[in-house]
């Protein structure tokens, strides 16, 4: 026994002297699930795979989970916020600080895209299509990115309070890889020539170099022809007016996607892919959900199934009010918008436009009821799971009409307008000048509800916002409160960056 | 008191033995009782009896017989023919030899020169707590300890001298018999703490390291103070058998005071008119009863008809409490033991929470030689707690009742008339209100439940190589796994659609430590003394996690993931780190006066950057006994003890990820059914240890044969080069990299009173404990006075700052709310950061105790306070409660009452407003309205025991035991929310209790 016991003794001491010896080397761990930066990005797979990375950041609730599809239409005069989980509410009523807070987020994924656009050039293995595909996607989604972040943050050219402009965005276009250009950077806000400029040019670029490249997939991937229908949206907002209309010309005869009829239209919201979709934003699997509080189901409805009022789904917190009730055809909703859950459910009488039976009596989640909007209703097979169309067929035919309108080509707008009216179940119409620009806009209204696009137009167009009565007040286009806050940390300790104002 | 050695029994069997009888006295010629009387190498040995006799069956063979008794130097004497022995023994003092861990050794109290608190079993013996860490509240100074919730077993906010760190953690390092814990709180479906695998009643002593002199020994894990648990150990002599129950029951500490039906009707049809002016009030009546599911047609006294249910009776109940134990301890002069078992079931107050633990104890140790011993530590433990849905961790707090008891529209049912649970989709019921489901059904019917295993064990060999040269050589394991299980039950609205769902995670823990010292101690012509210590440590914490989710299950009735239908999820993680450190420790005394202790630790760690791996932390202390010195002799009739002391040391801090300097890219990301990858961090090679510098000079005095003690320490603690996530422009498209910026200042004093205020037969000894400790950032870096994303974080401030608008009150004429603007004129609308300012903070700055121990004869009582004082927080549950009809659940009627109606009306309470947020204005919750203070004095424990001295003796027991303890009896404070005690957001926490047992304690 002692002898056992002297042995181990001798062990654990020579043990102690053992560790004494011990090294760096010795004192490194790695971790097993993540990858060292330095390594990353030097093989085919990984870029590839940090390219769908960049695509996975547009399913984030600030960007095309939730926010730029609803936040368009809550914080605008056709839609309001209901109050039931009390989500939306501050948005509804444009409190200070209630906006658009999608800066950061944008700028860690236009990041991402500029890690690829610099990894590109030293991949030797991947062939010049791959090289090509790559710097297409890059480029279109940094573009999207970038656009978004204006019309969160600053003024469109068609429309800039003078007074109130501090520019646009912050532009970037090499990658940020260590922590002392990190660090040292303090950046300045471009122009707001300037940041459309350098969106353009990467719509340019993208469309070329997606021209014949581009992965299967469409419309969840980006092609030349999104490229086209997203440079059309920009180029309106620049209020370049032939280029929009040639881009939109470009982007409907791309071969992405069709219009909808009015036979169908219904049933394209319904798939899981809208046919419509030029691009759009792909949730695959239930896991991707942002679940029951955010997600643009349960932000939009509150039934458990479509035409199923006496059950429970989501909140419901976002609703058309009447101005979109009304441009919808549907009459018979009450003044106030909502009945108590306890009495039976008013007849509506709706007009032959196929788009108001995307809209229904909602659910009984929390009293009152009201008429919910079931454009997004788990298409992808899962609750609280949707594609997002992120621009489709029906908006770049509005974009090429108001384009041509503004090109002075009536005949070419009307064109445009009545193909959409026929196909969504109304009559061809026959007017002129400014009662052009006013259908144009109507259809935008009816046609783009609940995708985010009413408090951009009104923006672009220096339209004061009137909210629904239920909220009361008449937001004037120049209220600072139209522009989003940048956060405030990107100013301290950085005299370059200005604050918009008011904030 | 007459003990009979059990033990004893078995030497009947030896041939040749005979009876010898003896005597111990002390010193003076009292007899001493209970003194161990063994017959050396054997475990033949009894103790004596009151009298101080002992009688004692002896074989041939036995050669001495070795007497030993706390307080007193044990003393052999050899056997000869005699058959009657007396034994005097000489006393050691009881405050001189009064031993402390100090890290990989031990010293007397009176040869350590840096800040140490200890708190011994005796303190803490018999209370129920469901994690030992709870037992350091208010018993040591400078020692903050705050409940982060009332999960029983959950985790615990420690702070020792303040806090050092913004981002780095906080939480001291818990050393349990020489094995550093692992101290991460595991939260997946609930928390547990790190350190609830203890049974409190297993703990010899707490020896709390508290300033950086006194830390620097464990080097770069002791920057947050290190507090060192040794557990019970065998004890030569007499076999004790020692059993202890205790039953009792655990209650809430308050309800709220809420509205209800009619007076919520009102409150919501103010609102809605206040958010729609123009609406007529038939209108908003309508859309007002609508919201609540209350029919149109209803008139005032229909309302009032309705019936109101008690929600939070309900869900806040009685919940019992129940401990056993059994414990055996003995042994001979070779080999001791100590081995103890477990049993703690405590029920939180509320629905379903709950917690049961069992622990199991073995202590060994054996002289293999003369020069060799080993011992070894084994603890297992094994916990299941229930949680709430939505649980203590956030998230879904709708779902607790804790919350929702309160807030739900009290007009709705709780059960049906047949006892089903009212509301279940498919029943045609609805839940009127925000919280339109049953929470008491969503508790019931969810399964939410987390098992802990937990191991912590270790092994030592001692080899003495030379006389006063030792090795030690030690290896633990602290081995954690924790398994948890989460069923969203299909009967349930919120599972419906997806018709149930289920998760499970399994997270284990693999903490292994080793450690190798040599310590050398010798006294040169009695006046030279010297202690040094040599050694090396290597640990390693890994941490693995699994985990599963599925949605889809057939019938409620299926509750595995295995029978759904779409599996939705798994995950994987996994983490490690390294540190390996060598250290040492010299000290050296001169006639027991003056005394100078030097230590040194070089550690290297796998968490920092590769330029920066290892870093070395130095410390000195120094200290003169002045009462040994020969002019103190004519004051030595009322000084008892006076030494000065002080210290000076650097230790340092790692609590950060384990792989914060890489550079990395993360998986994780999906599009279209394709994996992606992203830059997840920046890399920041240089990164090193936040090094914490402390100066600390501190008092000790007795007075009158120390019936009065006192100790003071004032301290100044510098953590710099702090572990910072450092804020980039997200322009960048990062938001962080952790770097070594920023300076963080603590300074303080601590005090320790103790009075033996009566010490005759009736006895009143007093301890008043009382800490200062302020805090405030000193420095960040590149000049910023403000850290760039955290407004609250900014020179000059505390730590757990409030930075908010200036609430100005209410505008009589309109009700809503206002706020000072920088220039102090009034706004609607709040600037952010102009309009802001500091208000209040987090960590309290006066913190103690108060501990009052009378005793008469067999009965014993002991009272212990603990206060907080200088404390703010921000209540969720307390602002969800104050939005009196901004959406439709319930409001406390104080608000309520206070409300602003009329103009011209001066009130602090804004109008109500549909939404809350009035026009065009700042959200109503901004600004100190808002924070609350949190100061409090709370009767913390009070133990009330008698011993049945008479019975122990006619039964021949060793103890006999009753006694009454309560906890949280009483709290004075003025404070809204269920209790100032907590620290986080509160929303939805599960509130800690009081509770009160009665126990009986039996010992043989």
């Amino acid at each position: 026994m002692k002898t056992i016991v002297n042995k181990i003794t001798f062990f654990a001491a020579t043990l102690g002297f053992f560790i004494v010896g011990c090294s760096d080397k010795d004192l490194s761990v790695q971790p097993r699930q993540s990858i060292s930066s330095e390594t990353a990005l030097t093989s085919v797979n990984s870029v590839d795979a940090a390219v769908i990375g960049v695509y996975a950041t547009l399913k984030s609730r600030v960007l095309y989970g939730r926010d730029f599809m609803l936040y368009g239409d809550v914080m605008a005069d056709n839609a309001v916020a209901t109050n039931k989980s009390g989500r939306l509410v501050g948005e509804g009523r444009n409190n200070n600080g209630a906006h658009f807070v999608n800066w950061g987020t944008s700028y860690s994924a236009i990041n991402d895209c500029n890690l690829v656009l610099d990894a590109i050039p030293k991949i030797s293995a991947a062939s010049q299509t791959l090289r090509d595909r790559w710097e297409g996607e890059m480029r279109f989604i940094r573009a999207l990115l970038y656009h978004n972040l204006m019309r969160a943050y600053a003024y469109s050219p068609t429309y800039i309070v003078t007074a109130s402009d501090r520019g646009g965005v912050v532009l970037r276009s090499t990658a940020v890889d260590n922590k002392d250009t990190a660090a040292n950077f303090k950046p300045a806000r471009a122009s707001i020539a300037e940041c459309y400029n350098f969106i353009i040019n990467d719509l340019t670029i993208s469309s070329a170099k997606l021209a014949t490249t581009a992965r299967a997939g469409a419309p969840h991937f980006a092609t030349r022809a999104a490229a086209q229908a997203l440079l059309a949206r920009v180029q309106l907002y620049n209020g370049n007016w032939a280029a929009a209309s040639t881009a939109a010309t470009n982007a409907l005869t791309g071969g992405v996607g069709t219009l909808t009829t009015a036979a169908n239209h219904v049933a394209g919201w319904r798939a899981t892919t809208h046919p419509e979709s030029i691009f759009e934003v792909r949730f695959a699997i239930a896991a991707e959900s942002l679940g029951v509080n955010e997600a643009l189901q349960t932000s939009c409805t509150s039934m458990g199934a479509i035409g199923s009022p006496f059950t429970n789904g989501g909140w419901g917190d976002c609703v058309p009010n009447l101005l979109t009730l009304n441009a919808l055809g549907i009459s018979g909703v009450p003044s106030s918008l909502s009945i108590s859950n306890a009495i039976a459910l008013p007849t509506l009488t709706r007009s032959t436009d196929v788009r108001n039976l995307l809209y229904e009596w909602g659910g009984q989640r929390t009293n009152p009821r009201f008429i919910e909007c079931t454009k997004y209703f788990q298409k992808s097979g899962f609750l609280n799971t949707d594609n997002v169309p992120v621009i489709r067929h029906a908006e770049v035919l509005l974009i090429r009409a108001e384009a041509n309108l503004r090109l002075n080509n009536e005949a070419a707008a009307l064109n445009d307008i009545n193909t959409l009216r026929v196909n969504r179940g109304l009559t061809p119409v026959t007017l002129t000048g400014n009662a052009i620009l006013e259908e144009i806009l109507n259809q935008r209204l009816v046609e783009l509800n609940m995708e985010g696009h009413r408090f951009h137009d009104l923006k672009r167009l220096g339209r004061d916002i009137v909210k629904d009565p239920s909220v009361g007040f008449v937001l004037a286009i120049t209220d600072f409160r139209v522009l989003a806050q940048i956060p405030n940390g990107e100013l301290i300790g950085n005299p370059n960056m200005q604050q918009n104002v008011g904030y | 008191m007459i003990f009979i050695g059990l033990f004893v029994a078995m030497t009947s069997l030896v041939a040749q033995t005979r009876v010898i009888t003896g005597k111990v006295f002390d010193e003076k010629g009292a007899p001493i009782a209970n003194a161990s009387v063994l017959v050396k190498g054997t475990t033949i040995g009894t103790t004596t009896k009151e009298d101080g006799s002992f009688s004692l069956n002896i074989p041939a063979s036995a050669k001495e017989l070795v007497i030993a008794s706390v307080n007193y130097a044990r003393q052999e004497i050899l056997i000869t023919t005699s058959n009657t022995y007396a034994a005097r023994l000489k006393a050691t003092s009881d405050d001189l030899e009064e031993v402390v861990v100090t890290g990989y050794q031990q010293s007397k109290r009176k040869e350590v020169n840096a800040a140490v608190s200890t708190i011994s079993a005796k303190q803490i013996q018999n209370i129920p707590v469901t994690s030992v860490d709870r037992l350091l509240q208010g018993r040591a100074a400078g020692v903050q300890v705050n409940a982060t919730n009332g999960i029983p077993g959950g985790p615990v906010n420690i702070l020792i001298r303040g806090a050092g760190s913004i981002n780095a953690g906080n939480a001291p390092l818990f050393v349990v018999d020489g094995v550093q814990i692992n101290g991460t709180t595991t939260n997946i479906q609930t928390q547990t703490n790190p350190i609830a695998f203890l049974n409190p009643n297993d703990i010899e002593t707490f020896d709390i390291l508290k300033d950086a002199a006194a830390t620097s020994i464990y080097g770069a894990r002791g920057g947050n103070g290190v507090v060192l648990i040794t557990t019970k150990k065998g004890k030569a002599g007499r076999n004790e058998v020692n059993f202890n129950i205790q039953l009792g029951s655990t209650s809430p500490l308050k309800y709220f005071d809420i509205l209800n039906i009619s007076e919520i009707t009102q409150s919501r049809i103010e609102a809605l008119q206040n958010s729609n002016p123009r609406a007529t009030t038939a209108a908003v009546r309508a859309s007002a009863l609508a919201g609540l599911g209350i029919a149109g047609t209803a008139t005032d006294a229909n309302i009032a008809n309705l019936r109101n249910y008690d929600w939070q009776r309900e869900g806040l109940t009685n919940g019992s409490l129940q401990q056993f134990e059994a414990s055996l301890r003995g042994g001979n002069e070779k080999t001791t033991y100590y081995i103890s078992g477990s049993y703690n079931n405590s029920d939180a107050i509320v629905f379903p929470v709950n917690f049961k633990r069992g622990t199991l104890l073995t202590s060994l140790t054996h002289k293999v030689s003369k020069k060799i011993s080993i011992e070894t530590s084994i603890s297992l433990s094994t916990i299941r707690q229930n949680a709430p849905f939505g649980g203590a961790v956030g998230g879904a707090f709708l779902g607790n009742i804790a919350f929702a008891g309160a807030t739900i529209l009290p007009h709705n049912p709780i059960r049906n008339a047949d006892g089903s649970w009212y509301g279940l989709p498919g029943s045609g019921q609805a839940v009127a209100g925000i919280l339109s489901f049953n929470p008491m059904a969503v508790n019931a019917l969810n399964t939410n439940k987390q098992v802990t295993n937990q191991l912590v064990g270790n092994f030592a060999i001692n080899y003495e190589i030379l006389k006063g040269l030792r090795y030690t050589g030690k290896v633990g394991i602290d081995y954690r796994l924790v398994q948890t299980e989460f069923y969203g039950d299909p009967r349930l609205d919120e599972y419906l659609n997806r018709r149930g769902f289920g998760s499970v995670n399994s997270d284990w823990n693999t903490n292994f430590l080793t450690f190798h010292t040599l310590n050398y101690s010798k006294t040169f012509n009695n006046k030279h003394s010297i202690n040094a210590l040599a050694g090396t440590e290597y640990r390693s914490d890994l941490q693995e996690r699994i985990g599963a989710s599925a949605e889809g299950f057939p019938t409620p009735d299926f509750r595995t993931i295995n029978s759904a239908a779409t599996p939705l999820s798994s995950t994987g993680f996994w983490t490690g780190n390294k540190i390996f450190s060598i250290f040492g420790r010299l000290g050296y005394e001169f006639d027991r006066r003056y005394s100078v202790i030097f230590s040194v630790r070089r550690d290297g760690s796998s968490r920092f950057g590769s330029n920066n791996r290892f870093a070395t932390f130095p410390s000195v202390q120094v200290g003169w006994n002045v009462t040994n010195e020969k002019f103190m002799e004519r004051s030595s009739n009322w000084l008892s003890n006076l030494k000065l002391r002080y210290s000076w040391g650097q230790s340092g801090n790692d609590q950060i990820g384990n792989f914060d300097a890489l550079g990395l890219f993360g998986g994780g990301r999906q599009y279209s059914g394709t994996p992606g990858i992203f830059y997840s961090q920046l890399a920041s090679p240089t990164l090193r240890w936040e090094s914490r510098t402390e100066n600390n000079f501190g008092i000790d005095l007795g007075l009158f044969k120390d019936r009065i003690t006192a100790s003071v320490d004032i301290y100044k603690r510098v953590n710099d080069r702090l572990l910072l996530g450092r804020s980039l422009y997200q322009t960048t498209g990062f938001t962080s990299f952790t770097d070594n910026v920023g300076e963080v200042i603590n300074e303080g004093i601590e005090a320790n009173l103790g009075i033996k205020l009566i010490d005759k037969t009736f006895k009143w000894r007093t301890n008043f404990i009382f800490a200062y400790n302020k805090n405030y950032i000193s420095k960040l870096y590149d000049n910023l006075e403000v850290l760039p994303g955290n407004n609250a974080i900014r020179v000059g401030a505390p730590l757990g700052s409030f930075f908010v608008g200036n609430y100005a009150g209410v505008n009589p004429a309109t009700g809503r709310a206002m706020w000072y603007k920088a220039d102090g004129s009034l706004t609607y609308n709040v600037l952010i950061p102009a309009d802001q300012r500091l208000s209040g903070q987090t960590i309290p700055v006066y913190s103690g105790g108060f501990e009052n121990v009378f005793s008469h004869k067999n009965w014993e009582l002991t009272l212990l306070f603990n206060y907080e004082y200088g404390r703010t927080v921000s209540d969720g549950q307390v602002n969800f409660m104050s939005e009196i009809g901004g959406r439709a659940f319930n409001s406390l009627r104080e608000i309520y009452e206070a409300r602003w109606r009329t103009p011209g009306q001066i009130t602090s309470v804004p109008r109500p407003f549909n939404g809350n947020t009035d026009f065009a204005s700042t959200g109503r919750f901004t600004g100190q309205r808002y924070l609350f203070k949190a100061d409090y004095i709370r009767l913390r424990t009070m133990m009330l025991a008698y011993n049945l001295t008479e019975y122990v003796k006619k039964a021949k027991l060793s103890l006999l035991r009753i006694y009454f303890q309560g906890n949280n009896l009483f709290t004075y404070d003025d404070y809204p929310g269920y209790d100032p005690e907590f620290v986080g957001p509160a929303t939805g926490i599960v509130p800690q209790n009081k509770n009160l047992t009665v126990g009986l304690q039996v010992g043989f």
